[in-house]
């Protein structure tokens, strides 16, 4: 078991990209989720985001198409999922995104060709302790399990260096 | 009127296609524009003094210390930890659980509690949990042979014998470096912004330079002498590395671009000097003299290894008996030297480049500042998939081939549940690809560019494929930034992993490579470099030669 823990950023965002890749997310989608944690609330998150089928694929396709001129779109998504990705979309892209909240998701305008309020990534912090149990639960699928053969060769090198 | 901010005129960059190639990558020699050149350069330019407050060592050289110096207007200390370790325990793996020496970089001066926490945390490493005042958490072996025998000798009154000093060079091994935010310690992002704490590793690189020092001191501290100084400047601090660290080249394509275009810059203005003075030429003949004794010294077990070296050493005279004094006091004489070479080994070529461009400080140093970048990749979802199609033709080729081929996607890379530690896997013998770490970037591409449509845009291709998400990225991103990818099959049999591993540990001022395997090696960091007490001459280190 993980007890609520004090991570950094990096470590945050390491363990999402881990952890939504475990879940079954497409790599690019992990990766963008993985950028937007920078500015993710985790305590006001209300769902995890890193398995397949939610918010971390409706909601940077609806910003694709946005993006792509094929706004307005409308998501449904946790309001600290949105203001993370739009967040990060804004700090990527330099520009500004029009669009408001709804009852359970918000409607993305358009993407203004204007620099936008600054966002600032929120570092360090707590992760709570059912989510961070998850979080692990998922990254470990990514992992291969031990064997006699992957320990000996696996990493191109003996098992003692005492030379 | 002159503009005196003109950059300096150039040759044409050398094309991504010849540069990042793996075999070219692996054979990268360090330059003047590697990072621990630059932060000793940074060092010395502050005349930064290294002091010694805590020194807690028992006769058996187990205990800790602290050394501490000011840098940029902040204040840094190592605490260095250094406990019994049985030989059974005693591997440079990632799976070890137990090391002679275990370090943190702390940001400021630790108090007593805060000794006491690092003295109890670092031993235990990736099973502890660090703070934001932690900037770097590390770990060092016993070169077991070199520091009994110094341990011994000392003892005698006698200085260790030279020939091992020289083939050693090292009284310790680091096998790991955490820096940016592993196990808790700080962000990067939290000093970046500090002078002199900006550039890539530079928070690393002090550590291993502070941690070099330390192994001087240990080993001096239990043999009850002092090393002689030539013989201490000679041992560096070596590095012991895996597959942790290719990866890393792949994830951070904005990066790796940002290091090569500096280098690759560098070498583009050294080609373009018209005529040289006296003084480089000099600089310049030393130099060649110095590698070659150099290579006259790097002697490794590995046999192709060996055969490389031993081509360089063949070819090398005959560089040198290039550079006549009439070619020398010729027009542009680095590029016809340059030029001339085209026929030799990669490896001679590499080690070219690293000289021509160390006596031209004045001209590239400054290239050093764009080697760090906020830059990250792009996905710019309104471009045509036309547009696209257009960008794998021009910059993917490389990448095109038949991925169902055996050879071609022989080997997946993986992460063990064994400590995380990463590895390889052999596709077609070994369980696991299923999971396999994505790497194979070319294989990504390739995959994409048969279901890419010649119409519509790229936002409504991945809201159907989203699958090809991070291909997309990765083509749009090398749009701007030629040296962004590796161009090679990284999953192909002919992926040698230690090829990534030497370009980037060149980067960071190593030398000496050391293959224990295609995919791990040993390498010296700071070998020649000033020790704590001698910045003031710091900058003339390129490419470690043994003073007897």
């Amino acid at each position: 078991m993980n007890s609520a823990q004090e991570k950094s950023a990096n470590e945050i965002e390491a363990l999402v990209l881990k952890a939504a890749r475990g879940g079954g997310l497409p790599l690019g989608l992990a990766e963008d989720l993985a950028m937007a944690t920078a500015y993710l609330d985790l305590d006001r998150l209300t769902g995890c985001p890193c398995s397949s089928g939610n918010a971390a694929i409706a909601l940077p396709q609806a910003l694709d198409a946005v993006a792509a001129g094929e706004g307005p779109k409308n998501v449904e998504a946790d309001s600290a999922l949105i203001v993370a990705y739009v967040a990060n979309a804004e700090v990527h892209s330099g520009k500004t995104l029009v669009w408001e909240a709804t009852s359970n998701g918000a409607i993305f305008h358009r993407f203004e060709d204007r620099a936008t309020d600054e966002h600032t990534p929120l570092g360090r912090r707590t992760v709570p302790q059912a989510l961070l149990t998850h979080l692990h639960d998922l990254a470990v699928k990514t992992h291969v399990p031990e064997t006699e053969s992957s320990r000996a060769g696996g990493a191109g090198a003996g098992l003692t260096d005492n030379d | 009127m002159l503009d005196t901010n003109a950059p300096p005129p150039q040759m044409p960059l050398r094309p991504p296609s010849e540069v990042m190639r793996l075999r070219r990558m692996g054979a990268s020699f360090p330059t003047r524009l590697s990072f621990l050149r630059v932060l000793l350069r940074r060092l010395a330019a502050e005349n930064a003094e290294v002091s010694r407050p805590v020194w807690a060592i028992d006769e058996g050289g187990f205990g800790h210390a602290v050394y501490a110096l000011t840098y940029g207007g902040h204040v840094y200390s190592l605490v260095a930890v250094s406990t019994d370790l049985p030989d059974d325990q005693r591997t440079d793996r990632v799976i070890a659980t137990a090391w002679d020496t275990t370090y943190v970089l702390y940001d400021g001066v630790p108090d007593a509690s805060e000794i006491a926490r690092i003295v109890a945390s670092a031993p235990k490493q990736e099973a502890a949990r660090f703070t934001a005042r932690d900037l770097v958490l590390s770990r060092a072996n016993k070169s077991v042979r070199l520091f009994a025998h110094t341990v011994e000798r000392l003892r005698a009154g006698e200085q260790p014998d030279e020939t091992l000093v020289r083939d050693t060079g090292y009284l310790m091994r680091t096998t790991a470096v955490y820096g940016n935010g592993k196990f808790g310690i700080a962000d990067r992002a939290d000093f970046a912004n500090r002078d002199g704490m900006g550039g890539s590793f530079a928070a690393e690189m002090l550590a291993v330079w502070l941690i070099r020092g330390f192994t001087h001191d240990l080993v001096e501290h239990v043999g009850g002498a002092k090393l002689a100084p030539h013989l201490k400047r000679h041992l560096g601090i070596g590095n012991s590395t895996g597959l942790g660290m290719a990866p890393f080249l792949v994830s951070h394509p904005m990066l790796l671009n940002a290091w090569v275009s500096a280098r690759e810059t560098a070498l583009a203005r050294v080609r373009a000097v018209e005529g040289l003075s006296a003084e480089q030429i000099e600089k310049l003949y030393a130099l060649v003299i110095r590698a070659a004794q150099h290579l006259a010294e790097w002697q490794v077990p590995d046999a192709i290894g060996q055969v490389r070296i031993d081509r360089m050493r063949s070819e090398w005279p005959k560089v040198a008996a290039m550079m006549t004094p009439d070619l020398m006091t010729s027009h542009q004489p680095l590029e016809q030297l340059w030029q001339a070479v085209s026929d030799f080994s990669v490896d001679t070529q590499e080690c070219l480049a690293a000289l021509m461009i160390e006596p031209f400080g004045e001209l590239v140093d400054e290239l050093a500042d764009g080697m760090a970048t906020e830059r990250r990749v792009t996905l710019d979802t309104a471009m045509s998939c036309a547009d696209a199609h257009a960008l794998i033709t021009r910059d993917w080729s490389w990448a095109i081939c038949d991925y169902d081929a055996p050879d071609a996607c022989h080997q997946f890379w993986y992460v063990s549940e064994a400590k995380a530690e990463p590895r390889l896997g052999l596709r077609h013998e070994e369980p696991g690809a299923e999971l396999e770490s994505p790497l194979d970037i070319a294989r990504q591409v390739a995959c994409m560019s048969k279901e890419l449509p010649e119409s519509g845009t790229v936002a409504e291709f991945l809201a159907l494929h989203p699958e090809h998400r991070a291909a997309m990225r990765r083509v749009q991103s090398l749009k701007g930034a030629p040296y962004a990818e590796i161009r090679d099959n990284l999953i192909a049999d002919t992926c040698l992993p230690i090829d990534m591993l030497r370009c980037k540990l060149a980067f960071f001022g190593a030398a000496k490579f050391d293959p224990k395997s295609d995919r791990w090696t040993r390498i010296t960091l700071c070998q020649g470099a000033p020790m704590h007490d001698e910045l003031k001459d710091a900058d003339d280190w390129w490419l470690p030669v043994f003073a007897s």
